[in-house]
């Protein structure tokens, strides 16, 4: 399972994460709380070391967003482990 | 209204009471059936809203659906727009909803002067200026709306946000160089959570105001610590038309071991009340633990149930908060527990029993309680335990809760058990789950 999808498991307790939303879906319309949305950027940002700004969000709607966001991260803060840390 | 927070929101709010229409503003993360089941029962002819939320919910029983976005909307009132309306000082002026037991969103009437009674006493003890800036976190579709309508009144900026981040809020704060922000204690530890709050200049902020949950004390000592500005906490409820009680920046105590809890505040002057009753002692002004009551200008109506504005008003005209407490000598409210049982996530209220109902539709399910158990992130969060058949797995309850249920609403876990405690009148045995 990708490192966002673990996260969003992991956050929710909803496993439907885990497969049933596809990468493209917009997060916020398949169910997932707002709150959770947040907390996932907070846990991005503790887990690559970097700072996610406003900017940031406004390009990141699915998990393909995330996904591509924290590999780029990841590799920025060289930390390119960081999404399999996650796994 | 179904929108995310955004200047035209507060438009229509406005221009409605111009022409003494009701507002009835929605929260945008309810289900399709519960969205629909509030306008079925508020009247609702007409919905406005955004594209994205009007095109999910395509049934809404309506005559007239007016698209946010669209042209026709941005040019609506250009002409000066209708005379005002003549409107009495006890027509109702908006339809707000909360949870309830029931499981069915519970419409509060609120009248034009109940706002009023309610922004004056705000005016009053917080004395807004035009020279502020309010950066509001707050959804607009809640009864605490009434803050920002406040500071409008006393024409200060209120910054919107279309949904709340730490990240957005931050921003705005330097942006506008605001002097005040409107949250929720836990949006507050996620902004201090947040890398860029390390970076904004936050310099201008006056006051933070909070509430809507209590402020756990380890978010209130680091944002004393690194925030250096004022605090005020805001206590109120829908049913008393908005907030009616607070505790100011000089009656907040300097953080520290002696100090375990704040208070809620003092009553707000002018027309509500507030006190604490103890059973078969009469409503005590000082230190009778109990029911804590309050009184506004006008009675609480709830749309269209008798038995339920009669459950939570006494028949001499107090409505009752649900919450237990006492005022102190110095006129302090101070809140100890809560009476009825409720959820408060993050500033939502959830019932247990709308969670519990929604979990018996299954027709795996036998029975189910639900419980709220603490949460670092969100003060509470509803625990569900539940009596099913063999093979019935979490995340096909879950399925079926998000058919029926808005996401903050659904349990964190659900754990099984071969029979949910009752006693012989049937009442769910909670204590004997918490242990």
């Amino acid at each position: 399972m990708s490192a966002i999808r673990t996260m969003l498991v992991e956050l929710t307790g909803t496993p439907e994460f885990a497969d049933a939303v596809g990468d493209d879906d917009d997060l916020s319309a398949s169910g997932i709380d707002s709150g959770d949305l947040v907390r996932l950027v907070l846990l991005i940002e503790q887990r690559t070391g970097q700072e996610v700004t406003a900017q940031d969000m406004e390009n990141l709607s699915s998990i393909a967003d995330y996904e591509r966001f924290l590999a780029e991260r990841g590799a920025a803060a060289g930390t390119g482990s960081a999404a399999g840390e996650a796994s | 209204m179904l929108s995310l927070d955004r200047i035209e929101v507060l438009e229509s709010y406005f221009a409605l009471a111009r022409i003494g229409a009701l507002f009835v503003p929605l929260n945008h993360s309810l289900t399709p059936a519960e969205v629909g089941g509030i306008v079925e029962r508020a009247g609702v002819v007409a919905v406005i809203g955004e594209d994205s939320l009007l095109a999910r919910h395509p049934d809404l029983p309506v005559r007239l659906r007016i698209p946010l976005d669209d042209k026709e909307f941005a040019a609506l009132g250009s002409d000066g727009g209708p005379e005002p309306a003549d409107v009495p000082d006890d027509a109702l002026a908006a339809i707000l909803h909360t949870s309830a037991t029931t499981g069915q969103a519970k419409g509060v009437t609120v009248d034009h002067a109940s706002f009023r009674a309610i922004a004056l006493g705000w005016l009053a003890v917080a004395a807004p200026t035009d020279d502020m800036v309010l950066v509001n976190c707050c959804p607009l579709y809640h009864g605490s709306m009434v803050v920002s309508l406040t500071y409008l009144a006393a024409g200060a900026t209120v910054v919107l946000l279309p949904g709340f981040t730490p990240q957005a809020a931050l921003a705005a704060i330097e942006d506008n160089r605001a002097t005040h922000m409107w949250l929720v204690p836990q949006m507050l530890r996620f902004l201090l959570q947040a890398k860029a709050a390390d970076r904004t200049d936050l310099s201008t902020l006056r006051e933070i105001l909070y509430g809507a949950a209590p402020m756990p004390m380890d978010i209130y000592t680091e944002a004393v610590r690194r925030l250096g500005c004022g605090f005020r906490q805001v206590y109120g409820m829908t049913e008393v038309g908005g907030p009616f009680v607070t505790l100011g920046p000089a009656e907040h105590p300097e953080p520290g071991p002696a100090v375990q809890s704040l208070p809620a505040g003092r009553v707000n002057p002018g027309d509500v009340g507030a006190g604490a009753r103890r059973a078969g002692r009469g409503t005590g002004p000082r230190c009778h633990r109990g029911d804590l009551r309050a009184r506004s200008r006008s009675d609480a109506r709830l749309l269209d149930n008798a038995a339920a504005t009669a459950e939570i008003t006494t028949p001499d005209g107090w409505i009752r908060t649900g919450d237990l407490g006492f005022v102190d000598q110095d006129g302090f409210l101070h809140l100890v527990d809560r009476s009825k049982d409720l959820i408060v996530r993050a500033g939502q209220n959830i019932y247990p029993s709308e969670i519990e109902r929604a979990l018996c539709t299954h027709p795996a399910v036998r029975d189910a309680a639900v419980l709220g158990i603490a949460d670092r992130d969100y003060g509470e969060v509803p625990l569900a335990f539940v009596a099913a058949e063999e093979g019935t797995t979490a995340a096909e309850l879950q399925r079926h809760l998000a058919d029926q249920l808005a996401p903050y609403k659904r349990p964190q876990r659900i754990e099984f058990v071969d029979q949910v405690p009752r006693n012989p009148a049937g009442k769910i045995l909670k204590k004997l789950l918490r242990a």
